[in-house]
């Protein structure tokens, strides 16, 4: 169960950053802290793929 | 003293500090070839963070970096994207990798699928494909390192010499501790140049633009092209979906498989410390962010660079900053060179002896390891009379050798993933797919909606590697078996069942 979303999360991930995932968010305003929205994409999955990887790793085994 | 000679003491002092923990780290580490190709497994998280971090961020990441995102607007985003896309599966084949390390001694990427599919052949290719890979980016390293410092000292250190120097440091700490002194060094420099391209990436926009936000909302008024995807190509048209898209998952599966950063697997203390490296891996990819910020800063700077990939120096010599920042910027940018030049020398080398000469001759320990140093001398030397001497453009092998390295992850998977997968299948899908990949690199209009040619050469390389596999005997049970199951069914290792996919 863990294994498998964590996998569905990473299949997300490509999906989201490519095409055609990525169409709906491919604009620059509004900014997000200061950058535009479509760079603030990127570097939010990255983000949150370090959120996912850090609790799939300090989480205990098991379902 | 004048300007250039404030900035050339204080990368003389960065040198002399990368040199200095370079030579100090070897001392504890044994002069066996595990110790000089995989520093007798000793490295912890803090060597190992770096080590991935600073080896993976070249000198393209200040100059190259910022030179997409000026030239081509959002296309750099597929570099931001594709990192942790390909790191992620370290987690789970780097603690195995090791473990099979631990058991058969393995140093190299090579040797752990030549110990799973034996042949002689397959690793003198492999150790050929990781040389001819190594040798252009290892010269790309050399000549940014003598191109910013000969533009930060206004020429009076030249090109040549500025090459020389930085590399000459890296081939004294190489030869004398192996990969315990990029480990260390590697830490010093991935500091550095983390905190250099943060504090540019703030400064410059806010010195030019009053700050981040205001610089996209100019771009966006002037260059609206830049800040949609999927960007422009090199010569300023639009680039495709295709051609974008295919190239973050094609940089994806090829991420782990360049040799130098995959035999890192074989450095680690333990698992964890492989797994643990992977969690904090995003934390060292958003670096790219300063890194676009500097590009970005250049789109509606005043005056344009003779390159694109010289904007940041371009920049930083317009906008009159002091002596102390220019040196700490070109410090910054060696970091980034030779944190990966020294990988690249120290894999070739280890690489060339392990996969390329000890399969037929048997060479004692201390034998390897000298001959280890001896070819650390000659491809250092190569590659410095290729990219100095005689100024060879040899970034077209470069990019054919990105989709290359991604023929390597069917063989590594299988390899650790697939009982039923022979030497002959792998030897199929490697040939195949490696001479499609060549064909569509060089045939580039012939590719099915720009799609990267790495991929259409993981189509037949997988096509062929399961079809011929299946059609022929399997491996006794075993040996696969050792391979397979090498993982004791601990956190976040599922055992794998035959037929597991291959290459995902």
């Amino acid at each position: 169960m863990r294994n498998a979303l964590v996998v569905a999360f990473f299949v997300a991930y490509a999906m989201a950053v490519t095409y055609p995932g990525v169409l709906p968010f491919n604009r620059a305003y509004p900014l997000i802290a200061g950058l535009p929205f479509v760079l603030a994409w990127y570097a939010g999955w990255v983000v949150l793929a370090g959120v996912v990887l850090f609790l799939y790793h300090s989480l205990p085994d098991g379902d | 003293m004048a300007r250039w000679q404030i900035v050339t003491a204080v990368v003389a002092a960065y040198l002399a500090v990368t040199l200095a923990i370079g030579l100090f780290a070897g001392r504890r580490v044994s002069k066996s070839v595990a110790g000089y190709v995989a520093a007798d497994r000793g490295f912890g998280l803090l060597a190992m963070y770096f080590v991935t971090g600073a080896t993976i961020f070249s000198a393209f990441a200040f100059l190259g970096g910022p030179g997409w995102a000026y030239a081509r607007g959002a296309a750099a985003f597929y570099i931001l994207a594709y990192g942790v896309l390909g790191i992620a599966p370290w987690y789970w084949i780097g603690p195995r990798a090791a473990r099979l390390g631990r058991r058969f001694g393995f140093v190299t990427q090579a040797q752990l699928v030549v110990g799973r599919f034996p042949s002689r052949g397959l690793s003198v290719g492999l150790a050929a494909v990781s040389v001819l890979a190594f040798i252009p980016y290892l010269m790309l390293q050399m000549s940014g390192a003598g191109i910013v410092f000969e533009a930060v000292t206004d020429g009076h250190v030249p090109f040549w010499a500025g090459a020389a120097v930085a590399y000459g440091v890296v081939l004294i700490y190489v030869l004398r501790s192996g990969v315990a002194a990029i480990g260390w060094t590697n830490v010093f420099q991935g500091v550095f140049m983390i905190t250099i391209a943060w504090t540019l990436g703030i400064y410059i926009p806010t010195t030019l633009y009053g700050g981040i936000g205001p610089m996209f909302e100019a771009i966006a008024d002037a260059r609206p092209e830049l800040l949609a995807l999927p960007g422009l190509t090199g010569s300023g048209e639009s680039w495709t979906w295709g051609g974008f898209s295919s190239a973050i998952v094609a940089s994806a599966i090829g991420f782990l498989m360049w040799p130098h950063l995959f035999m890192k697997s074989f450095t680690a203390r333990s698992d964890d410390t492989i797994r643990r490296t992977v969690v904090l891996f995003p934390t060292f990819q958003l670096f790219l962010i300063p890194i676009f910020l500097i590009g970005f800063a250049g789109v509606l700077f005043p005056t344009a660079p003779p390159t694109s990939d010289f904007i940041l120096p371009h920049m930083i010599l317009e906008t009159g900053l002091p002596a102390l920042v220019v040196g700490l910027f070109c410090a910054g940018a060696l970091s980034a060179s030779m944190s990966t030049g020294d990988a690249l020398l120290h894999g070739a080398a280890s690489i060339a002896v392990e996969d390329g000469i000890r399969p037929f001759l048997g060479l004692d320990e201390r034998r390897a390891r000298l001959a280890m140093q001896i070819l650390v001398v000659v491809m250092g030397a190569v590659a410095y009379y290729l990219a100095v001497v005689l100024r060879a453009n040899l970034v077209q092998l470069l990019l054919a050798a990105y989709g290359v390295v991604d023929q390597l992850a069917p063989p590594v998977y299988a390899a650790l993933l697939w009982r039923r997968a022979t030497t002959p299948g792998v030897l199929a899908g490697l040939a195949g797919g490696t001479a499609t990949t060549v064909f569509f690199f060089f045939q580039g209009h012939l590719r099915p909606w720009d799609i990267h040619e790495g991929l259409l050469g993981l189509v037949v390389n997988v096509t062929l590697l399961v079809a011929v596999s299946l059609a022929g005997a399997s491996q006794e049970a075993a040996h696969a078996d050792a391979y397979v199951d090498a993982v004791q069914p601990e956190r976040g290792a599922d055992r794998p069942t035959s037929g597991a996919s291959v290459g995902a």
